[in-house]
């Protein structure tokens, strides 16, 4: 019974031999640069120190993720993080499609692509300028937020001071820099549907809005599920500076993550096998997190990044 | 046939991107040999003297040229944004006639330096020297206690060095703050005294209202909470509106902290630049945020912020909106702001009317007749300037290079550029900031653009007070409110207002060293008091956490957390630093 | 055709107009607010005068961004670096995407397991700067192209573009004609490709262009350093305080020209790539699938 398996699969490489060729070489830059560097991990067991180099500094074991774990707070901050993570991607994740189907109905050629220029460009601005402009623009005093809110009556609020908005502040501003960018790869896939099944759908009578929700979506469902698996995949990771420029005393409870307390952590004293022991911990959350929606977006759609 | 040439095609490919991987190795490889070329010469260079006899390449110790026969150094530095190339600045160039020591300049963007150091030294790669990069106090412990990897100067400072010999028997401190762990000394510092800075916890008052209402300058608490209650109520702006902003602090920016100033009336603050607040008393560590005083010192602020007298934002803000504040365009609103000094949220030059208004205000005493200044002792001292590895093979003419910085003259020359140029040697008649005949005169103020004439603040800096006061020339006229007058405003306003008050028993905890062990327990410690301390301050001060049912729950909160563990630490290493 | 739209459609066009309205102007106030700041004289900007067209217009800021020495080799590198780089990406992805997109891969769920453990899992930077040095890429253009050479995530969302709009019927078709895998791929696959690539070339450029951390840790002569980095040292400026620098006027003079600074950096790094973005535009076009089909 093995034997013939074993057969059948030589045979199936052989045909296609020219997909190895041609993967060649994406495999063996994988290789060098990512697998290569990747024993360095172990630093997380080991008390690092450079002049012995990472084979010889000694062996710890799991201490640096007791201290991690041990410390009051860390169960906040990893809370905090994924809290960060998933609101911005629950939030987040609709709008680059709402726009760029929204840009696809439309058949106004120049204003399509003004609004596309647009709503592509906040991507551009660095992070330390956007949460200073954040700072700006919702001043309870003179910002133009706050003077809106109160020509209707209402008085100001201090978007950027007040704990409980820390989160929403984070996550629609991202939004708000990152939908016009992130629309681009759902407008890429909606311009390669089928023309012949948009015009059999309306020669069936169906109105636009069906047609988004029989057609458009179906076709780039596929992307959609792809880009929403990796998302949750990058979790974890969420960014350091921005989180970083907006912390202050009173939201601290809620806007410590993981990557600053290793941070500040690490301003103290730099110690590489700590924070590489949390960048392990971070990778292996990442990991659940990806083959759990994976598997749930298999089911419930039938796709999946396999 | 096709087939063939789709083969062809995909190979051609794949050999194209190998190729001009080889090419960029080997483009890589010549320019790393030119390099090893260089060092070879210097090898072969030293080799030639040694057999040669035993004629050495030094000069005599305290004498320049350095060494007879010029000689390479490799230094790493960081790159500011002020100086254009450090190969062809006339710094360095007047550094090489002077010592006949040619430095090859590595350089790293300003604020990667301290990733890059590890990353240098995880390499294997080594520079001769670390030259101004301000080395973290435990970077230096781990790669010179702990690895070896950046040498020991005691020896070296004491067998070719004149300048810094002196110095460093003058000014004990510095004994405080250089020396590792181990007792050893891997780095040179920096010296640059800043009378005003010593002192920088200050607090600024509108002066032109307290003129307006009739008030005297507020000399306690009480008086100071009246004062800022009359800003708020009695309209000193008159514009019959209710808003005027009596006191405004941030969260960043320099000593701008709302509390700082004020806890100094009830118990000694160690700043806000030191999260954790701790203090020396009778050489005990100590630290002031769990004591009844301190808790004292919130209820006023609490009773402050109640009434509305401190800005709502203080809390939350950076220090541009408290420069907004106070240039509000329209009508003049701000009352009182704690700053290093004033220049931090008022302009001189945009709106020189009420840049006038506010001046200093002496320390408040507290209901308990408290009343300190907290002294910076060792602001002036910054460490990890200048760091040799191991792999340099002339010690002496680097440890004799760095000696040559701690001078008036080379100074003045890394400041500014040329003498009779950008500066020049004062004459009879011109005074310094403290009054006292002045050493030298700068003609070519600074340039924030770009240049290449001087190093601006990189490198070994030693600016006494005497050469700080010395090059500062001042007229006996000057216009303390003028943008000239500025460091003289805050010369005064220091010597007259706060150097009076400065704390005799108690002072700030020095810049402390730790071993391994340490700095990783303290690492977390100092992160999780930090946060704990700092949220439950603002909202005790807000009124959010209620100082007479919650103290005690707070305080255990501190132990809880480790305060005590991490007081023993920090006590265990200024031990060791006193012994 | 005439396709004429029905009641329910008009309003559903004239929501979609006020969405895109909306969104528009949401986005556009900030931008102008940016772009009026970066000709403003500071001052203005720092007492909250600007609020939406400049006032006092300097162009100090951008004197002081051009006067840089390394601006120009700032642009050059990053040009060279966003244009080799992209085109070593685009190339690397498709033949990583195209085989992958095909189930008659063997081994396919091996191969893919192995370059998305790689999205999950790193060394981290020391280890990856140890390899970089004993390849002997530091301090070269290739340190810029060779380490990020190619983003599985890039790759995958490739694949899945291949696996829905390159239908199975036009593969086995071909295979039927007697074309072997890499014809196809060259003749069929890349010229179809194009809504992708474009996307792609916009991804990984944009990425390209963006970035500084990898110039700062594997570069060490400054005339390699992309325009990020260039400008980066500039705006440090931001992180200047009294401890580094202990004379007040000094740091008070920087501080003036950060508050500028800031401003006109953003507009002189992000123009290049809004001038690129319509020529990508093009791609996005309905209809670009038609003609595959049927031809």
């Amino acid at each position: 019974m093995k034997q013939y398996q074993a057969k059948i699969s030589w045979k199936k490489i052989k045909q296609h031999w020219q997909f190895y060729l041609i993967l060649l070489l994406p495999i063996l830059y994988v290789l060098v640069f990512h697998y290569v560097p990747m024993w360095g991990i172990i630093i997380a067991f080991k008390r690092y120190t450079p002049s012995s180099g990472i084979a010889k500094s000694p062996w710890v074991g799991l201490l640096y993720f007791e201290q991690f774990f041990k410390s009051p707070s860390s169960l906040k901050i990893i809370w905090n993080t994924l809290i960060l993570s998933i609101y911005s991607i629950i939030a987040g994740f609709p709008i680059p499609i709402m726009l760029a189907i929204a840009l696809n109905e439309v058949r106004m050629v120049r204003f399509k692509k003004i609004v596309q220029m647009v709503t592509y460009a906040p991507y551009f601005i660095s992070t330390v300028v956007m949460v200073g402009l954040m700072f700006q623009l919702t001043d309870p005093r003179i910002g133009i937020v706050n003077q809106i809110i109160q020509l209707l009556g209402g008085k100001p609020v201090n978007f950027m001071g007040e704990p409980g908005l820390f989160r929403h502040m984070y996550v629609w501003s991202g939004i708000w820099q990152s939908a016009g960018y992130s629309s681009v790869i759902y407008l890429a896939a909606l311009s390669g549907i089928n023309v012949e099944l948009q015009e059999a759908a309306i020669i069936d009578g169906a109105s636009r809005v069906k047609r988004i929700w029989y057609v458009d979506l179906p076709c780039i469902k596929s992307t959609i599920m792809v880009l929403l698996i990796l998302n949750l995949g990058y979790a974890m990771n969420v960014g350091f500076e921005k989180v970083y420029l907006m912390q202050n005393s009173l939201n601290v409870s809620r806007a410590e993550i993981i990557s600053t307390y290793v941070y500040k952590v690490g301003l103290v004293t730099a110690n590489f096998s700590f924070a590489t022991a949390i960048g392990l911990f971070n990778s292996i959350v990442n990991l659940v997190l990806l083959i759990i929606s994976n598997y749930v977006v298999k089911r419930l759609f039938d796709t999946s990044l396999w | 046939m096709n087939r063939k040439k789709s083969v062809l095609l995909v190979c051609w490919i794949i050999i194209m991107l190998l190729v001009a991987t080889t090419v960029g190795c080997s483009a890589n490889k010549e320019a790393s040999e030119v390099q090893n070329g260089s060092q070879q010469e210097e090898t072969t260079d030293s080799k030639q003297t040694e057999t040669g006899g035993e004629q050495s390449i030094y000069t005599e110790i305290g004498t320049y040229p350095i060494v007879n026969e010029k000689i390479t150094l490799k230094f790493f530095a960081p790159e500011t944004p002020v100086i254009i190339d450090l190969n062809t600045n006339e710094f360095t160039k007047y550094m090489e006639d002077k010592t006949n020591i040619h430095i090859e300049w590595e350089t790293a963007p300003m604020d990667s330096v301290n990733e890059k150091i590890n990353l240098i030294l995880a390499s294997g790669d080594y520079p001769d020297v670390f030259f101004g990069c301000d080395i973290r106090t435990d970077v230096e412990e781990r790669y010179g206690t702990q690895e070896g990897i950046f040498i020991p100067l005691d020896d070296l400072i004491d067998k070719y060095t004149v300048n810094f010999k002196q110095i460093l028997q003058e000014r004990e401190e510095l004994n405080d703050v250089i020396r590792a762990t181990d007792g050893k000394i891997y780095s040179l510092p920096s010296i640059q005294d800043c009378f005003h800075c010593e002192y920088a916890q200050k607090m600024w008052i509108n002066k032109f209202w307290l003129d307006k209402l009739g008030l005297n300058m507020p000399q306690n608490t009480e008086e100071f909470y009246q004062v800022l209650k009359a800003f708020k109520e009695q309209d000193p702006n008159g514009n019959g509106k209710q808003d005027e902003v009596p006191l405004a602090g941030a969260i960043d920016g320099w000593h701008q902290g709302i509390d700082n100033y004020i806890m100094n009336a009830f118990i000694f603050d160690s700043g806000v630049e030191d999260p954790l607040r701790r203090f020396v008393k009778d050489g005990k560590v100590d630290t002031s945020v769990n004591k009844p005083e301190y808790r004292e010192g919130l209820k006023y602020l609490n009773r402050l912020y109640k009434e509305g007298l401190i800005y709502e934002g203080s809390f939350t803000q950076k220090f541009d909106q408290v420069k907004q504040l106070a240039l509000n365009a329209g009508d003049e609103i701000l009352g009182a702001a704690p700053a290093g000094h004033l220049a931090m949220f008022l302009d001189v030059v945009t709106d020189p009317e009420r840049y006038r208004h506010f001046t200093s205000l002496p320390p408040l005493e507290g209901p308990n007749g408290y009343r300190v200044a907290t002294h910076f002792k060792y602001f002036a001292i910054q460490p990890g300037e200048f760091a040799i590895t191991k792999s340099c093979e002339y010690p002496e003419a680097a440890i004799r290079y760095a000696d040559a910085y701690y001078d008036y003259e080379t100074q003045m020359y890394r400041q500014w550029g040329k003498e009779g140029e950008a500066w020049r040697k004062a004459e009879s008649g011109e005074l310094g900031l403290d009054g006292k005949p002045a050493l030298y005169k700068v003609l070519v103020p600074f340039d924030e653009n770009a240049q290449n004439i001087h190093y601006g603040w990189l490198g070994i800096e030693y600016i006494p007070n005497e050469l700080w006061n010395g090059q500062n020339v001042v007229s006996a006229d000057t216009d303390l409110y003028s943008a000239e007058g500025f460091e003289k405003l805050l010369y005064e306003e220091t010597k007259q207002k706060y150097e009076p008050y400065k704390s005799s028993d108690t002072e700030v905890v020095p810049p402390l060293r730790f071993t391994r062990e340490e700095s990783e327990r303290i690492s977390i410690l100092s992160v999780e008091l930090e946060n704990y301390i700092k949220d439950a301050r603002v909202r005790f001060i807000m009124g959010d956490m209620d100082l007479d049912t919650e103290w005690e729950s707070y305080v255990a909160g501190l132990e809880s957390i480790g305060l005590s563990e991490y007081l023993d630490i920090v006590q265990k290493a200024y031990d060791r630093m006193h012994k | 055709m005439k396709i004429k739209d029905s009641f329910s459609d008009k309003v559903f066009l004239i929501s979609v107009y006020v969405f895109l309205w909306f969104c528009l102007i949401i986005v556009l106030y900030p931008l102008i607010y940016i772009v009026s700041a970066s000709f403003s004289s500071p001052r203005d900007v720092v007492s909250g005068k600007v609020w939406l067209w400049p006032i006092n217009i300097t162009l100090m800021g951008y004197e002081a961004v051009f006067k840089h020495g390394q601006i120009v080799s700032g642009f050059y590198n990053s040009f060279l670096y966003t244009f080799v780089g992209t085109c070593v990406n685009l190339v690397l992805t498709v033949m990583a995407a195209f085989p992958l997109s095909r189930k008659e891969l063997y081994g396919r769920n091996i191969i893919m397991g192995i370059f998305v453990f790689t999205l999950l899992f790193s060394g981290g930077l020391i280890p990856t700067y140890i390899l970089v040095n004993k390849l002997g890429l530091i301090n070269t253009r290739w340190a810029m192209i060779l380490p990020t050479a190619m983003s599985v995530w890039n790759v995958l969302i490739t694949k899945t573009y291949y696996q829905t709009n390159l239908p199975d019927e036009m593969y086995e078709a071909a295979v039927l004609d007697g074309c072997d895998d890499i014809r196809y791929l060259l003749q069929i696959v890349v010229p179809l490709s194009g809504p992708i690539l474009a996307v792609m070339a916009l991804y990984y450029g944009v990425g390209h262009w963006n970035s500084y951390f990898n110039a700062m840790i594997f570069l060490k002569s400054s005339g390699l350093y992309p325009l990020q980095l260039v400008l980066r040292n500039i705006l440090i400026l931001n992180n200047l305080d009294m401890n580094m620098i202990k004379d007040a006027d000094v740091l008070l003079r920087l501080q003036g020209l950060k508050d500028l600074l800031k401003y006109s950096v953003i507009v002189v790094s992000s123009v290049p790539m809004l001038c690129i973005y319509p020529f990508v535009q093009k791609y996005f076009v309905k209809g670009v699938m038609l003609g595959a089909l049927k031809g």
